[in-house]
């Protein structure tokens, strides 16, 4: 029998080697793929890394102040206190109130009604029988009960959720939930921040003001982030937190920049407001993940001078952690203060301006505001030293209620309309001096020439009349001067019949009227015509249109700051300005004030004899016996001035009506003019019984202020 | 012949894993460093690990290894009852993987597969043996089958995968249907590869977004965590949120870490919480030390565990019998499939499984059991044939 030869193959090392060999392959391929990754790709990764955890956040800057011209603060940068909550610390442990808080507001959000218990039943609760089921709904209405069950059972469909059992919720319209149930979970942020703000807000005893949802969403995108849960506390309740939430962790005063107006009222228009600002644009390669949200100038001055006056916003970069914590702080740019403003406006002389504006005369029906505007300049140099506008609102409530914006916008009155400015009325007979000053120019001789007023007088076939047929009279042959003082319509029609419509076209676009005022751009109404005349109808159509023209109506619009850059112009001699508001500024409050020049737009080249007769009209317009605005003289003080009244059609409900849009301009001292007033109320009488009184109390109050008239006693 | 004789020692083996375990205890510092206030322990307790393995370690150098082979059947029933064990206790995270101890908690796969290594190695070993019997076969795979199946049933399945290169070089080394075994490799590899494509393929989980070509119908037999994993691997956006969170949260780390890293304890995507905390210190610590030091620091790493594995294979070589050769052959084969499974997942090149790193991965019993098997091929190369 052949005994089986043993067959052991001889254990050769080649396998050994073989394995080894492998291995050592193996290593290489780990090497090379790691120097793939980790020096190849090294830059990729870097990015995707950058991308997950490098956050940016801007910080916004103090805003800048604007003061009037004697220093008076009349947009300031205040702190608006809030408590709020920093997310980020609240890593509590469990808690059973703030899991019971935070099942009791999803379903609040669910239902959309208010639960039966409050916060101190839920800590009481717990406290007490934790064991036992919490009542939170007692009673719901049946929509409440439909919308329930169809929530929840898409709510529990996916998974159990803790705290209510899926088949005894549904119970005779009540919602019952199991705390001993919620013991044991963790809590999550929103949990914690919400028992946070409840446990504040009996502390303190200031009801809570912050929606569930909004928590949810300042964690989930704006973690980093201080929560303000209540802002412009009141120093009570600050003194309040400062006494009994001290000891609780995660809370903090945090102090916002707001924006706010002493004078209120009186410069709304001219200053404008503030509002939280946009979202930033993203600028080229610098995402801001973070914006903490400075606020925006959006009308008037602020918004003119926003860039000036918001500084520049600070960057900081924040290397957050995958909760989404801060884990440092990588790199701060401070922000850097805004630049202030101070303006020609004395907030003195605005007052009064407001006030003899809206001070109602006899006859005014005293539930209507009074609409109009009140412009005072220097016609020295132009600068504007009130610019009021009637009705007017206060910027502060503006920024801070929702409603109260509302309510403007359904307003009739149109109370943020800055008339001074954007408001285009037909001047009326305050055009007059500047179509006499034009034809006057032209023809020196014009002087010497007498037009009759008629009672009964056409242009063509229409009837044109003067003003004074009313009295049942006309006022029989006048000069230019004497047509001044009566504002005599036919002596108007029958010059601009004589001597055509381009002379007291000319001299109206070198006066500005149809153009622009010089403010800014963004703060005029816009000139829609692409002629050289700007808004100024080039061309009278017809001999009708001419006399309309003529009397400074049809066509002819202009704005009451246009009216008073006129009547200053006149008062100085021809030098016309280019209303200046600001006075000075500077970029930061380190820097010293820059001055802003008073610049002359043109000198208009206008015989003195011309520029005689038309300022003795005007100065016989308030002083002469038979002068329209008797009722400005002040006694000791020279004034000149002229009245308007404009008639236009409005349409009231069905009817047209006849309105009048009622104006004066005026210049004072005679002599040495000071000040230059162009005032109008719109649907007055007439411009010597409706603005009349009015400037008289502006000049009264203006020249007891200036020293020039002792004060009345009062 | 029991006894140290420190000529006779491989000192550089011992250093290697000297240092192996001083920067383990380093880098699981790092690790769950977060701030100077919050540092964590586990470092600690890694190097008391690593003391009690060093006693393991000295104790099983300073007896003759061919004691173990006579205790061999002992140490295999031993193992075999203690993976039985782990089906008494509760599962964690889904598996019976633990048994729970005062002190630590042991992992007996770990032991499983050193036991594979050692009683393959006394069986094919014993004089007289017929590798061309196929009742040797079948004994060798009864023998690595069962912890095989036990371990696959925790469910444990990368760890019982490693079992199949370590009994496959022990048995190809000896001779063991050597033919069957290499067409048998060859087509796992295939049947593996086909998997993938079919995984890559198929109709994507329900809430997940069927990306263009995933058409197949479910494959069976894997479960759906186990094909998540491989869908991570074969397709680089599978659900980055979820699955696919640690791969590229570590590919990330990798490779934002540079040549040079961005220095010890400033591993961003571990302080800050991207690499995910409870396996920055244990499965993904390779991770934190690419990071970190970069890719010298890497490479480093990688030439320690090269100059092992050599060492490993050389006391293979002139082991003085068959038993320390096939033995010595088999752990160095388990510790490769752990330091390349390991590094490989940390960089995407395999898709993630539990498979810690030799001496670096915080975790006692893993520790333990490596400075175990290391004992036995210092204690085989100890005893080697002199030339």
């Amino acid at each position: 029998m052949a005994m089986k030869v043993r067959s052991r193959k001889e254990a050769s090392p080649v396998v050994i080697w073989t394995i080894l060999g492998l291995m050592l392959l193996g290593m290489s391929v780990l090497g090379s793929k790691l120097w793939q990754l980790q020096v190849k790709r090294k830059s990729g990764f870097e990015e995707v890394f950058n991308n997950q955890s490098v956050r940016r956040v801007r910080l916004p800057a103090v805003r800048g102040k604007i003061y009037d011209t004697h220093g008076t603060v009349l947009a300031d940068s205040i702190p608006n206190y809030c408590i709020a909550i920093y997310t980020e610390e609240l890593r509590a442990p469990r808690s059973t109130v703030a899991n019971t808080l935070e099942l009791m507001h999803t379903i609040w959000q669910k239902i959309g009604a208010p639960p039966d218990v409050t916060y101190h039943d839920i800590k009481r609760h717990i406290e007490l029988t934790p064991d036992e089921p919490l009542m939170l709904y007692k009673k719901l209405n049946d929509t409440q009960w439909g919308r329930w069950q169809q929530q929840f059972g898409e709510w529990s469909e996916k998974h159990k959720v803790p705290g209510l059992k899926t088949h005894d919720p549904l119970v005779s319209n009540q919602i019952v939930i199991h705390t001993s149930e919620l013991k044991k979970r963790s809590t999550t942020t929103a949990a914690n921040t919400l028992e946070l703000i409840y446990e504040i807000s009996e502390r303190i005893g200031v009801p809570r003001k912050v929606r569930f949802q909004d928590i949810k969403d300042h964690i989930y995108s704006q973690r980093p982030l201080p929560l303000l849960a209540w802002e412009n506390i009141d120093e009570e309740t600050m003194a309040k937190w400062a006494d009994r939430c001290s000891s609780l962790a995660g809370t903090d005063i945090y102090c916002k920049p707001d924006r706010t107006y002493p004078e209120g009222e009186a410069l709304a228009h001219l200053i404008g407001f503030t509002l939280e600002a946009d979202a930033i644009r993203e600028e080229e390669g610098e995402r801001v993940h973070f914006d903490i949200r400075g606020i925006r100038g959006r009308k008037g001055l602020e918004s003119t001078y926003n860039e000036l006056l918001e500084g520049e916003p600070g960057h900081q970069l924040v290397q957050i952690d995958v909760s989404g914590f801060r884990y440092r702080d990588l790199q701060t740019r401070p922000p850097k203060a805004g630049g202030d403003l101070q303006l020609t406006i004395d907030s003195n002389i605005q007052r009064f301006a407001i006030e003899a504006l809206t001070t109602r005369q006899d006859g005014e029906d005293p539930n209507l505001p009074v609409r109009g505007a009140c412009v005072v300049l220097d016609p020295n140099n132009g600068d504007v030293l009130a610019m009021a506008s009637s009705p007017s609102f206060d910027p502060n409530i503006y920024m801070q209620s929702k409603r109260y914006r509302q309510s403007l916008l359904k307003d009739t009155s149109a109370r943020t309309y800055h008339r001074a400015v954007f408001g285009q009325y037909p001047p009326g007979s305050t055009f007059k001096p500047l179509a006499a000053l034009g034809v006057l120019r032209e023809n020196p001789d014009y002087n010497e020439v007498l037009h009759d007023c008629r009672k009964g007088y056409k242009v063509g076939k229409r009837r044109m009349r003067c003003w004074a047929h009313k009295r049942g009279y006309g006022h029989g042959e006048v000069d230019v001067r004497q047509a001044l003082m009566y504002s005599c319509n036919v002596f108007m029609f029958d010059m601009a019949q004589a001597v055509g419509y381009a002379p007291i076209r000319d001299i109206s676009k070198e006066f500005g009227i149809g153009q622009y005022a010089g403010l800014f751009h963004d703060l005029e109404t816009p000139i829609q015509n692409n002629s050289k005349y700007g808004n100024l109808p080039e061309k009278a159509i017809n001999t009708v249109d001419l006399c309309n023209m003529s009397i400074g109506q049809g066509r002819i619009t202009a704005s009451p700051l246009q009216m008073a850059m006129t009547v200053a112009t006149i008062a100085n001699g021809g030098r016309l300005y280019r209303p200046r508001l600001v006075e000075k500024f500077r970029y930061s409050p380190d820097e010293e004030y820059r001055d802003n020049p008073t610049w002359a737009i043109r000198h208009i080249n206008i015989p003195s004899e011309a520029l005689e007769i038309v300022r003795g009209g005007m100065y016989d317009v308030v002083h002469h016996e038979e002068g329209t605005a008797t009722k400005v003289r002040i006694e000791g003080v020279k004034i000149a001035g002229k009245t308007g009244s404009a008639q236009y059609r409005k349409k009231v409900g069905d009817e047209v009506v006849d309105r009048t849009h009622t104006w004066m301009i005026s210049y004072a001292p005679f002599d040495f003019p000071r000040y230059a007033v162009a005032m109008l109320v719109e649907d007055g009488v007439s411009g010597g019984n409706t603005v009349g009184p009015r400037l008289r109390q502006l000049y009264r109050s203006i020249f007891e202020y200036d020293g020039t008239l002792a004060r009345s006693k009062s | 012949m029991n006894g140290i004789q420190f000529k006779r020692l491989d000192w550089a083996m011992l250093g290697t894993i000297f240092i192996l375990i001083i920067l383990s205890a380093a880098f699981i510092y790092s690790a769950q460093f977060k701030s100077e206030e919050a540092v964590g322990t586990n470092w600690i307790k890694q190097l008391i690990f690593a003391g009690i393995g060093f006693g393991a370690y000295t104790t099983i150098v300073w007896f003759d290894y061919k004691r173990v082979a006579q205790f061999s059947w002992w140490i295999y029933g031993g193992v075999v009852f203690l993976l039985l064990l782990v089906f008494l206790f509760p599962k964690v995270n889904g598996a019976h993987r633990w048994i729970p101890l005062p002190g630590f908690t042991l992992q007996p796969s770990e032991l499983g597969k050193i036991a594979v290594a050692i009683s393959l190695s006394a069986f094919l070993s014993i004089p007289g043996r017929d590798m061309d019997e196929w009742r040797t076969f079948f004994s060798c795979s009864a023998i690595a089958g069962l912890p095989w199946l036990l371990i696959a049933a925790e469910p444990d399945l990368s760890t019982s995968l490693t079992l199949v290169p370590i009994s496959l070089s022990i048995m190809l080394y000896a001779g063991v249907q050597r033919r069957l075994l290499l067409i048998g490799i060859a087509s796992v590899v295939l049947c593996g590869a086909a998997a993938c494509l079919w995984i890559k393929y198929e109709k994507p989980p329900e809430g997940l977004p069927a990306a263009k070509g995933q058409i197949l119908p479910n494959m069976p037999i894997l479960r759906d965590y186990q094909k998540d994993r491989i869908r991570v691997f074969v397709r680089d956006d599978h659900d980055v949120a979820g699955a696919g969170w640690n791969k590229l949260q570590s590919q990330i780390a990798v490779g934002s870490g540079g040549l040079h890293g961005k220095g010890y304890l400033k591993g961003t995507q571990n302080i800050l919480g991207f690499l995910p905390r409870d396996v920055a210190p244990t499965d993904f610590i390779f991770c934190v030390i690419s990071e970190e030091t970069g890719f010298m620091g890497g490479v480093f790493m990688l030439i320690l565990y090269a100059i092992l594995l050599g060492r490993c294979t050389w006391a293979s070589l002139r082991s003085h019998d068959e038993f320390g050769r096939l033995m010595t052959l088999g752990i160095g084969v388990m510790l490769f499939c752990h330091v390349f499974v390991n590094i490989a997942m940390t960089i995407g090149l395999l898709p993630i499984t539990g498979l810690p790193l030799p001496l670096m991965s915080y975790g006692g019993s893993f520790m333990v059991s490596t400075m175990i098997a290391l004992g036995l091929v210092q204690s085989v190369y100890l005893r080697r044939r002199i030339r």
